[in-house]
């Protein structure tokens, strides 16, 4: 430390050698407080942040600290610690441990090959209890912010972005969370579909994840005329479908749109879906094994064949063909029941 | 004259010299940015030379930029000294301090081992 009474100088020496709270503290920031305190941001190397109280002549370290996002190593742990303060708000920019070469995002470093975003859903019901995560009443914003965060999250080499939630969301009846839609075509198409058709025409979207709600009387999850007619054929889509968590068995207990978990599953399938999240028999443990480490694996897809997802060191994924008995069988590995003919109407499916 | 910032080109100071800062900070005093960091104009990767003191600058619109001069200059005289051009120094911070009217000024030594 060096200390001068012009902030050109010149400076002297105060004091050499601290280890700051016996840490080894790799890259830095300082920071006063409005009331004169002062604050020191720094990497506990390849550990975690710290933010440790000044002394009052700001030449040392008090011994009371703070510590921030703790992670197992580089390429994770951040550095490089940036504060500032705007409007009010205390920002940090960070930088991850990539040793001078420029950070992939945080999904691509983690392996995670599927980022549930962007939320693409046209926010027109102020009821609706999850207005803030989308762009807001506007289909003709959502559309290019949304194209513009699909670009970003798939310049990553091995991220997909996975936007959500198709269709119309956010405009249950009542305000209420997966009621039914009751919406015409064209609004369906030139309002809530256009920030999908964008991402998918300008960027190549990647995944798209229905909604829990009906629209028009037909649950979205298991529905053909909007999950193959409209966004494979009209919209050109062609990339995996994700559920939302639960959807699946909601299908069956909440929505009464399949008799049981069985034709629950199978109906997605022949929609072009794949599996994903909360589905015990499937890749509910499949994502909790791959939160810990690794590429996620996603079992299931794609249309119009019923296909498996395998994990490929390459790129993640690679698909082959199922019989509908081994299609079963991965759903319910202890179950004997038979998968239904796609041919089988449920109650409300069409 | 400047009038925008140009990413991946060098920046050239008032009189035309390349810009020293490195691991940078800026500092907003009394009407005038300061930009200080590493000065690295004599550090080539093969010398043991890591630094040559730490460069201001000074600006009134971010873009154009006044050679203020070393402000901490090397220690060339003792070896041992944190300052030595030898010694791995990076980043300096500096923040007033308004209790004791003095400017404070942290420097980051890495060892030779690395810690």
């Amino acid at each position: 430390m060096l200390a001068a009474d012009n902030l050109l100088g010149p400076y002297a020496i105060v004091r050499t050698g601290l280890r700051p709270l016996g840490m080894s503290a790799g890259d830095f920031d300082l920071c006063a407080a409005p009331d004169g305190k002062g604050y020191y941001f720094f990497e506990w190397v390849h550990s975690e942040t710290i933010i440790a109280d000044l002394t009052d002549d700001y030449c040392g370290v008090t011994g009371y600290y703070s510590t921030h996002f703790p992670q197992a190593g580089p390429p994770y742990v951040r550095e490089a610690t940036a504060h500032f303060v705007r409007k009010g708000k205390h920002y940090l920019i960070t930088s991850g441990t990539t040793g001078y070469f420029s950070n992939p995002s945080q999904a691509a470093a983690c392996g995670i090959s599927h980022v549930f975003a962007p939320v693409l859903d046209v926010a027109r019901e102020p009821r609706f209890g999850r207005m803030n995560e989308s762009y807001g009443e506007d289909e003709t914003l959502a559309a290019p912010l949304g194209t513009a965060l699909t670009k970003g999250l798939q310049s990553n080499a091995g991220v997909e972005a996975v936007a959500k939630h198709f269709l119309a969301f956010h405009q249950g009846a009542g305000g209420l969370h997966g009621a039914d839609v009751s919406v015409g075509e064209r609004e369906l198409l030139e309002v809530y579909a256009k920030p999908f058709a964008a991402a998918i025409a300008l960027a190549g979207l990647k995944g798209v994840m229905p909604c829990y709600n009906f629209v028009n009387g037909e649950l979205v999850s298991f529905s053909k005329r909007y999950l193959t007619d409209l966004l494979r054929a009209q919209l050109g889509f062609d990339g995996l479908a994700v559920s939302d968590y639960c959807a699946i068995m909601n299908g069956v207990t909440v929505n009464r749109a399949a008799e049981n978990a069985c034709e629950a599953g199978w109906r997605p399938c022949l929609r072009g879906w794949m599996w994903s999240s909360s589905f015990p028999t499937d890749s509910g443990t499949n994502s909790k094994k791959n939160s810990r480490g690794g590429r996620r694996t996603l079992p299931f897809s794609t249309p119009p064949y019923c296909a498996c997802l395998k994990p490929n060191s390459a790129r993640g994924c690679s698909s082959i063909r199922l019989q509908r008995k081994e299609l079963c069988a991965c759903f319910f590995p202890n179950r004997r029941e038979s998968f239904p003919s796609d041919r089988r109407q449920s109650r409300s499916c069409y | 004259m400047y009038r925008s910032i140009r990413p991946g080109q060098i920046w050239l100071d008032t009189e035309g010299k390349r810009i020293q800062a490195h691991g940078g900070s800026v500092m907003y005093e009394r009407g005038k940015y300061y930009w200080y960091g590493e000065n690295k104009e004599r550090t080539d990767g093969k010398s043991e030379i890591w630094h040559w003191g730490v460069r201001c600058y000074s600006s009134e619109d971010l873009y154009n930029w006044k050679d203020e001069g070393l402000i901490i200059p090397p220690d060339l005289s003792d070896k041992s000294s944190p300052l030595h051009p030898a010694s791995m120094m990076d980043r300096p911070h500096i923040l007033y301090n308004a209790r004791t009217k003095k400017y404070v000024c942290w420097l980051k030594i890495m060892h030779r081992d690395g810690t």
